[in-house]
């Protein structure tokens, strides 16, 4: 009886939901609002009663849809309609966009999406300022969503349309204008005008910055039916469309097939890994093996020597070196030692690999191997979650979570593990939480794009993700989600949404392929800024060359970081990063034109400095003023409120605000403290003058530990930008001394960054003092240098610039 | 057709309802309860509500559960849950409150402010249910206005929940054991005695973490209340900034250490005090090894009679056992007038500092004060020294002798600012604090009282009440509870905490590869758990620096 039921009651809801849709309702005009945000911003369906909210993410709206891009670039943006009556049926199509010189961007270049909504019932990340209720991630094409009946909207509720237009690299530059027509029940239109700026610089194939996000088979069959080699082929195509790399090589990287039929196929699927830019890394495969000894899995040393041997004789088949994009991460035998506290297996297991990589690196010596190739094998990264610390001596590559590089010093202390020898990824999962950057769906879109900004500065080595399609529900009992279920349950980890998955099974809805989330578009932006960036890096390196001189990019890169984040954590918004973006492009046209802006700096005391490289026939502007060159090269230094270098069609204002100086040298500012708080009442502070200038100088006793400057008569505000700070550090014969830098209010303080002091002159930047909370610190009173050890230095303090 | 289809689907939605199980009525007039089933089951609720019932006319629904993993769950669903009032172990409810509107879509507060419960007149208007808690507890479920919500309750107790060493007083009278030890010195001295007799000084389950609530008062015992919040709000002092530089020596205070140490040396195999099996015994299995006299003492609670009770099929005798008042930690004896040593008791130890003669003799001078503070009769005011400086001695182990910890503080009482019937909740808890509602609660638990203000001794259940339930009540009578670790935000957000590994295996373990000293614990918090990075950053996420 009960099957009969439940037949009927399903042919029932057929029926009625072909036949729901009111004819009556269709044709009915509609008045809606149609608004565009930025495709990093997170605008929910509904916002209920968290009017503070609403605001927030209304105060992102704009009326049209400007896009820049680059050639070869994907760029999005988003259309919010919210309707004020029931809406039955919409539509979006998009115009023709044709330039002043009547090109025109062809129409498949357009890629129109459905959000998709997913119910994000509880937020619980403390310090987030998002709120719960229904968040886009799966984008589905909007036909389909057509033809699924999912183009409804209720009254008064969002429905956001995700556009993305990949400019042909053929595209020529220039900006070319169009629109976006919204359809409202078959009667209603708004037409929202966008250009889309084409720049002349062309986004390359490349993907740099490696990645690694496992992706195991079996997922596929609760997801598509289908874990076959060919369906797990479509999901590597679609990651890597997204710039990100799966783990694995091919399907055949499992365990459900023999060691042996699984390194023949991995070995030879290489060779087109290897040589596919879209693909910056894969994983060689690694085997546990039990031990008695450890009572657990440790590297089957064997199986490991023997995929290295196949992998260095491939390579040396075919002239492709197969171990420039590996790495090794052996999370099934090693993970987090740094939470597990299984210090001493890790250790174990590294130091097993280190032995095998040698070997395999004589078998390549004894087979005569180029010594491109024995450098890139010797080369090899082990990857290892977890942050460094000095129970892991023999992990080759530390891979912390993203708020592990959250000071100066943080960074500074992997790049020295770099210099000697070792190497630094970073990962997220459910950790870290916000404001550190996430993956996650109730985050918004510009953390995960913010972030690859991030590793390029922090140069980090690459992003690694634990899994791409998971689709259990952890916290039941790995509760198994088919179907539909993926779309509607999104909450898979007790404390995190999205954590592990980025796909969408296309089979629910017909489609012959995953249907992207809308985080792997953000994703994919800063994977694309990454790619410029470091195009940039080595466009200036070349320069070096070129103009035979020490040419870097790191001063102007340095003055963009600067206007996206202080540390680890993400507050800046999505016009933040259009506006960086921006200005990364005008540095690389410059660059086009040969024109490179080296050393720039705004140091403590106000001063704008740089290095104007350009071919003599170049014509270049400061400020509108042409620039005088001694050859191919001026050297620019003053006082500046602007700083707009222009050569050709490129523009660009590298300041973000003016500099004021304070002198540092009065001694009354400073009050020295010790380890418990207690006043040195007989300080060493004397007024000096040091190489020139005037400065304020305070031996440390051996108990002092604290300085405080007074600060209350320097402006330091919400609308500060950047504190640049310059310090002479006497260190009496130690290499370096850790501070944290506060800003201190009446009763608290905020953290600003933590850093080294090195012997002789340090500029210390810290940057968006406004993300400082504000309503709680009140005003800034000091600054405080706290000092990890008490003694041992002298400082003299020249000149603290604040910049507005 | 599409009446039909219409007529057709509306019959097959009444087949099915019929078919289905019997839905609670979601009205305002039904409170439906959701209750933690532990120690002192649910006997109570259920006793209650036909009484409570007929007074207001309510409907009462409860739902038991054992585990208490579900209520987050639970409240974060929102409106989609149709619980009025969760009566549950486990839960500090400020999270929620510091979450405000991002636990529950539409909602600036999950739970809902119980002021004009705490307001409401009991009693025949002799008292409020406010005035009738007792006055820590209620301080303690105030959530002050540090948070944006705050300066509510938002929570109210159900349990007392004290937590101490149980004894089989037949074990120790045949052992020439005269009274409850005084400080941990003498529970290691009673110990041993007992091993040198064959008999087995203690029993536990290490999987209920019983001995983390031992330490928790030794620590407090050594520290104060004062000492424990500077740890959680990652400060040296009292008048100390949270400093990240010198975050990390939280871990060094002696008090934390001192309690380690204490529950180290009562369960490391290597001492054999302890039944070996207790690394992997469950709650019960042990507390029947308890009550068979294989052990002389055991960690439980006050609920234990309650739960042997309901445990065993014909109810049990709890004959001799009772609860003990916590020896004072020996450490103490380094901020009395009589130590003098220039060392902490810790160092002095270590060092051998600590002669059998000195170890000794303040020791008797630290039990001569208990005596004298417990009013043990014929106890005199010690003499070693002026009767100032004694005096000063005894007002601090005085001090600390009322330190307990409660697990009461997890065991609360909220209602869902989304509940359909939250008026009708709020009730509930009026009338649970009310004589009636505490009697009817003392009968169905052994005993057992909420932290109010109870004539417990003109009760007329109290004199068939056992010699185990009127000593609890003594303690408590006397005590001064331990906030629970999750009232601080640097718990609750970052998991901080000197317990993190349960301690009851680190240290009573068989495994050779999981066994730790205290020092080897005390490391492992400072390298494996926590390190200066993780800490500025639980500070930061907890506001205390910004």
């Amino acid at each position: 009886m009960k099957k009969i039921l439940t037949f009927l009651l399903c042919a029932v809801m057929a029926f009625s939901s072909a036949g729901c849709k009111n004819s009556a309702d269709k044709r009915k005009a509609v008045d809606a609002q149609v608004n565009v945000v930025y495709g990093t911003d997170k605008v929910l369906q509904s916002y209920g009663k968290n009017t503070d909210a609403k605001a927030a993410a209304e105060s992102a709206y704009m009326e049209s849809a400007d896009f820049v891009a680059f050639k070869n670039e994907y760029e999005s943006r988003q259309l919010i309609i919210c309707p004020e009556k029931n809406v039955t049926e919409f539509d979006v199509t998009v115009s023709s966009f044709v330039s002043s010189s009547g090109k025109s961007i062809p129409a498949e270049a357009f890629d129109v999406r459905y959000e998709y909504y997913h119910e994000v019932a509880s937020i619980f990340d403390y310090n987030s300022t998002m709120v719960p209720g229904m968040y886009p991630d799966a984008l589905l094409p909007l036909k389909t969503a057509q033809e699924y009946g999912l183009d409804t909207i209720a009254a008064g509720e969002n429905q956001g349309i995700y556009i993305t237009v990949k400019i042909p690299k053929e595209q020529e530059a220039g900006v070319y204008s169009g629109s976006f027509k919204v359809i409202l029940n078959g009667v209603s239109e708004t037409v929202v005008p966008a250009t889309i700026t084409v720049l002349d610089y062309t986004m390359p194939d490349t993907v740099s910055l490696k990645t690694s996000f496992q992706l195991q088979r079996g997922y596929l069959i609760q997801a598509e039916l289908d874990n076959s080699p060919e369906m797990y082929d479509k999901y590597i195509n679609a990651m890597l469309k997204f710039r990100i790399s799966p783990a694995q090589i091919n399907a055949y990287t499992v365990n459900n097939v023999t060691y042996e039929q699984s390194i023949v196929s991995q070995v030879e699927d290489a060779v087109e890994a290897a040589q596919n830019p879209a693909r910056s890394a894969y994983c060689i495969w690694t085997y546990g093996k039990y031990s008695d000894q450890w009572g657990a899995n440790v590297l089957d040393q064997d199986k490991f020597l023997d995929s290295l041997k196949k992998y260095v004789d491939k390579s040396m088949e075919t002239g492709v070196d197969l171990f420039e994009k590996a790495y090794i991460y052996m999370g099934d035998i090693i993970d987090e030692p740094d939470v597990s506290g299984k210090f001493d297996l890790c250790n174990y297991v590294c130091r097993q690999y280190d032995k095998t990589l040698a070997q395999a690196v004589q078998y390549a010596q004894e087979k005569g191997a180029s010594e491109e190739l024995i450098a890139s094998l010797s080369d090899l990264q082990n990857v290892v979650t977890g942050r460094y610390t000095e129970h892991l001596p023999d992990v080759g590559c530390y891979c912390p979570t993203a708020d592990y590089l959250d000071t100066s010093a943080e960074v500074e202390d992997l790049k020295d593990l770099r210099n000697n020898g070792k190497d630094y990824w970073w990962y997220t999962c459910t950790l870290p939480k916000i404001p550190y950057p996430t993956h996650h769906i109730d985050d918004n879109g510009i953390s995960s794009r913010v972030m690859s900004w991030m590793a390029k500065d922090f140069e980090v080595g690459g992003f690694l993700m634990w899994e791409t399609i998971f689709n259990l529900v952890a916290h039941e009992n790995r509760k198994v989600l088919y179907g539909r279920e993926l779309y509607d349950n999104i909450h898979r980890w007790q404390d995190a949404y999205g954590d592990g998955f980025y796909f969408y099974p296309g089979l629910v809805f017909g489609l012959d392929e995953p249907v992207p989330s809308l985080r792997l578009y953000t994703i994919r932006d800063g994977m694309e800024d990454y790619e410029a960036l470091y195009d940039l890096e080595n466009r200036y390196a070349a320069f070096s060359e070129q103009y035979g001189a020490n040419i870097s990019a790191d001063g102007v890169l340095e003055q963009i970081y600067s206007e996206l984040y202080s540390s680890a954590k993400v507050y800046c918004s999505s016009a933040d990063i259009e506006n960086a973006k921006i200005r990364l492009a005008q540095l690389l046209l410059l660059a086009e034109q040969d024109v490179a802006i080296s050393d720039f700096n705004v140091d403590a005391q106000g001063k704008v400095s740089a290095v104007v490289y350009a071919p003599a026939d170049t014509q270049v502007t400061l400020n509108g003023e042409k620039i005088t060159f001694n050859g191919n090269k001026a050297v620019i230094s003053g006082s500046y409120n602007n700083f707009v270098i222009a050569a050709g069609d490129a523009k660009i204002d590298l300041l973000n605000g003016t500099a004021q100086a304070n002198a540092l040298s009065d001694e009354t500012l400073y009050t020295v403290l010790n380890g418990q708080y207690q006043e040195n009442e007989n300080a060493s502070i004397t007024k000096e003058d040091y190489e020139g200038t005037s400065v304020a100088k305070i031996v440390l006793g051996s108990t002092d530990q604290r300085i405080y400057m007074n600060v209350s008569s320097f402006g330091i505000d919400k609308d500060t930008k950047t504190l640049v700070i310059g310090v002479y550090a006497e260190l009496g014969g130690g290499a370096k001394k850790k501070a944290d830098i506060l800003l201190a209010g009446s009763n608290l303080q905020a953290s600003l960054d933590t850093v080294y002091l090195h012997e002789g002159y340090n500029e210390i930047r810290l940057n968006r003092i406004g993300d400082v909370p504000w309503s709680k610190l009140k005003s800034a009173s000091n600054l405080v240098f706290n000092f990890a050890e008490a003694g041992g230095a002298t400082v003299r303090f020249v000149s603290l610039a604040t910049v507005k | 057709m599409k009446k039909v289809l219409c007529i057709l689907l509306g019959a097959l939605l009444l087949f099915s309802a019929t078919g289905c199980k019997k839905r609670v009525d979601n009205s305002s007039n039904t409170i439906e309860i959701y209750v933690f089933e532990g120690g002192y089951g649910t006997a109570w609720l259920k006793a209650m509500e036909p009484v409570f019932e007929d007074k207001t006319g309510y409907n009462v629904e409860i739902s038991a559960m054992g585990a208490q993993d579900n209520t987050d769950t639970m409240i974060r669903a929102g409106s989609s849950m149709t619980t009025d009032l969760f009566i549950v172990s486990d839960t500090v409810w400020d999270k929620y409150i510091d979450l405000g509107s991002k636990v529950a879509s539409g909602y600036e507060c999950a739970l809902e402010p119980l002021d004009s419960v705490y307001e409401a007149e009991i009693d025949n208007g002799t008292t409020t249910v406010g005035e009738k808690m007792r006055d820590d507890w209620r301080e303690y479920f105030y959530v002050d206005e540090s948070y944006a919500l705050g300066g509510h309750y938002y929570s109210m107790p159900w349990a007392t929940g004290v937590l101490t060493m149980c004894y089989n007083k037949d074990i120790f009278d045949t052992n020439g054991l005269d009274h409850e030890p005084r400080t941990t010195n003498e529970l290691l001295e009673y110990c041993n005695t007992l091993k040198g007799k064959g008999v087995k000084a203690l029993v536990y389950s290490a999987t209920s973490r019983y001995w983390d609530e031992l330490f928790n008062t030794w620590w407090v015992q050594y520290e104060g209340i004062n000492g424990r919040e500077n740890f959680f709000n990652c400060r040296l002092g009292d008048n100390m900034p949270s400093d990240p530089n010198l975050a990390m020596q939280i871990f060094d205070q002696e008090g934390i250490y001192e309690a380690l140490y204490t529950v180290q040396q009562l369960i490391a195999p290597s001492n054999g005090y302890a039944i070996a099996e207790s690394e992997y015994m469950e709650a019960t299995a042990a507390q029947i090894d308890f009550f068979d006299g294989k052990a002389a003492m055991m960690p439980n609670g006050d609920w234990l009679e309650n739960e042997m009770n309901s445990e065993m099929a014909e109810g049990m005798d709890i004959g001799n056992i009772l609860p003990m008042q916590m020896p004072i930690i020996s450490a103490l004896s380094d901020k009395l007038s009589y130590w003098s040593l220039d060392a902490s008791y810790t160092e002095a130890r270590e060092k051998k500092l600590l002669t059998e003669t000195k170890f000794k003799e303040y020791d008797d001078n630290l039990r001569a004060l208990v005596d004298y503070v417990d009013g043990v009769e014929g106890a005199a005011l010690p003499t070693y020294g002026t009767e100032e400086d004694v005096k000063a001695d005894a007002a601090i182990v005085a001090e600390s002798r009322k330190v307990q910890s409660s697990y009461g503080t997890r065991h609360s009482c909220a209602i869902p600012s989304y509940a359909t019937g939250k008026e009708a909740a709020k009730e509930f808890l009026i009338f649970m604090a009310s004589d009636e509602g505490l009697k009817i609660y003392a009968e169905n638990t052994s005993g057992s009282t909420p932290p109010y203000k109870f004539d417990y001794e003109n009760w007329e259940g109290y004199s068939s009440m056992s010699n185990f339930a009127k000593k609890k009540q003594e303690i408590i009578d006397n005590s001064t509870i331990i906030p629970a670790e999750k009232k601080y935000k640097t718990s609750f957000v970052g998991e901080l905490t000197p317990i993190y590994s349960n301690i009851a295996i680190r240290f009573g373990s068989a495994d050779s590869s999981t066994i730790m000293t205290a020092n080897q614990y005390v490391n492992y918090l400072k390298t494996t758990q926590y390190n200066q990075s993780k800490l500025e950053k639980i500070m930061k996420d907890a506001g205390l620096i910004l």
